[in-house]
């Protein structure tokens, strides 16, 4: 008979940690759950809503800050039981691949979208005065914006895009579908109609156009566009070192074991713990191969099974007819 | 074991080359059949490696720690004269293309271990693993270009 209780496969041997993120809802505190008993068989390659891929990372590096202290007594002091105090956690890790949403991760607070500039206005470090919107049309979607046949020819294959709602005054957070900032005074930001669309998620690439619209290369991260939103083209990301808002995402990582099991590390809340220095390896001995640091520190959830404040979940999906302890 | 990694390796690389590319095959004692021909497997006096087809040779194994992962060592050769009607001057082009056809089929590096000895085929419940083929030099030999790759195969020795 076949045995099922094998040992070696309780090895884990892989060969990268694949990153993943959702967004956190931060106007009511909800993070995204990974749920084990949905997702065991987890598709790196296709991962299921609402997760984002941020590709592979490396030097991958949990840290338990939770203290732990000791309740002694008796004439020697003797320890009889323990408690824990100052629950806290870190991860780092080093992403291969620069983004968008990387750099979020890495900088913890707002990514500006540079905006293509209306003529040469005086230089901005974050983008100067912007070249005039173009409205969406009814139909438009995550990966389809409809603009009308006049403002198609505006746009070229391989142009980056911005896409959402006008600011409207409004104090809070803004961006569809992810927070991307948070405005506290409308005067702040100058009442700018274009604010939305300088720090919004919902960016893309133009991939190939139809009579009437553009069709995107990859969805837009936060969900299809509102229906008074507007598309902006944009010729980077601009991420700042003193920055005053906090990410605040929901993250997963997985290790797949090459004997079948599945590692899954998920934190339902992170935000920055420190912005990083890039590190760089030699690439044949002729470049230098950057990486974007990241380091995160863990936010409490409270379990509904329990109620039991937790940072972090480390979850294994045992490898097909190995033993289980 | 080591048989029935041996024939998982095989089998799995052999399937996927024949979705892959469902042209490139050989004839070898008047089948036809994917390009995929383990030396070792072939009658004693077989003819001399076709062109245009991955030919795996194993060669010496290691065993380490206490549940003895098993390790592998394999090369896959292959060679090409390029095409007639061409006066073999697209040789370059037709070994790239046989290049890009062992990566992509080395990947996902993994597959099922299973016993090929009992129809129908036992899954043995465990995997079978490998390294990405790292290229060696390309070799001119007469008008053919030859490249052999070497890779490394893992799966526990322990009895299914």
């Amino acid at each position: 008979m076949m045995s099922l209780a094998k040992r070696g496969p309780m090895q884990n041997i892989s060969r990268q940690v694949r990153a993943f993120f959702a967004p956190v809802n931060r106007v009511t505190n909800a993070p995204a759950y990974f749920d084990p008993a949905q997702y065991s068989a987890f598709d790196v390659d296709a991962p299921p809503a609402p997760w984002i891929v941020a590709g592979t990372v490396e030097d991958f590096q949990r840290t338990s800050l939770t203290g732990q202290a000791a309740i002694a007594c008796g004439a020697k002091g003797a320890v009889v039981n323990q408690y824990r105090t100052e629950l806290a956690a870190e991860v780092a890790f080093n992403f291969r691949e620069w983004g968008k949403l990387q750099l979020a991760l890495s900088c913890g607070s707002q990514v500006m979208n540079v905006l293509v500039e209306l003529g040469t206005p005086f230089p901005a470090p974050s983008g100067g005065v912007a070249n005039n919107p173009v409205g969406l049309l009814a139909g438009s979607s995550a990966t389809e914006l409809v603009v009308g046949i006049g403002a198609v020819a505006g746009f070229a294959v391989g142009d980056l895009v911005a896409v959402d709602v006008d600011y409207s005054g409004a104090t809070g957070f803004v961006g569809t579908g992810i927070a991307a900032a948070y405005v506290k005074d409308p005067a702040l930001v100058n009442n700018n109609p274009d604010y939305v669309r300088r720090v919004t998620f919902n960016v893309g690439r133009v991939r190939g156009t139809s009579a009437n619209s553009l069709l995107l290369a990859q969805p837009l991260p936060g969900g299809a566009p509102l229906g008074n939103a507007q598309v902006q083209k944009i010729r980077a990301f601009v991420e700042r070192e003193g920055g005053s808002f906090f990410q605040e995402w929901s993250a997963l990582f997985v290790v797949e074991s090459e004997t079948g099991a599945k590692i899954f590390y998920h934190y339902p809340r992170v935000q920055n713990a420190k912005n990083g220095t890039e590190a760089h390896s030699r690439l044949a001995n002729a470049f230098d191969a950057w990486s974007l640091p990241a380091r995160l520190t863990a936010l409490p959830t409270v379990d509904a099974n329990d109620q039991e404040q937790v940072l972090c979940y480390r979850s294994l999906v045992p490898a097909a007819g190995a033993a289980v302890l | 074991m080591m048989q029935n990694i041996k024939d998982s390796f095989y089998m799995e690389l052999r399937s996927r080359l024949a979705l892959l590319d469902p042209l490139r095959t050989v004839w070898i004692a008047g089948t036809q059949r994917p390009a995929m021909v383990v030396e070792e497997n072939e009658f004693p006096d077989s003819t001399e490696p076709q062109p245009d087809a991955f030919y795996v040779a194993w060669q010496e194994v290691h065993a380490s720690g206490p549940e003895a992962l098993l390790q592998l060592s394999c090369e896959i050769k292959y060679h090409t004269e390029g095409s007639a009607s061409l006066s073999y001057q697209d040789r370059c082009r037709s070994l790239a293309q046989l290049d890009d056809e062992l990566l992509a089929i080395c990947r996902p590096g993994s597959a099922a271990l299973q016993d090929f000895t009992q129809l129908p085929v036992a899954d043995l419940s465990q995997r079978v693993f490998w390294t990405r083929p790292e290229l060696g030099a390309v070799e001119l030999v007469g008008r053919a270009l030859s490249r052999t790759a070497k890779l490394r195969v893992f799966s526990f020795a322990e009895a299914a």
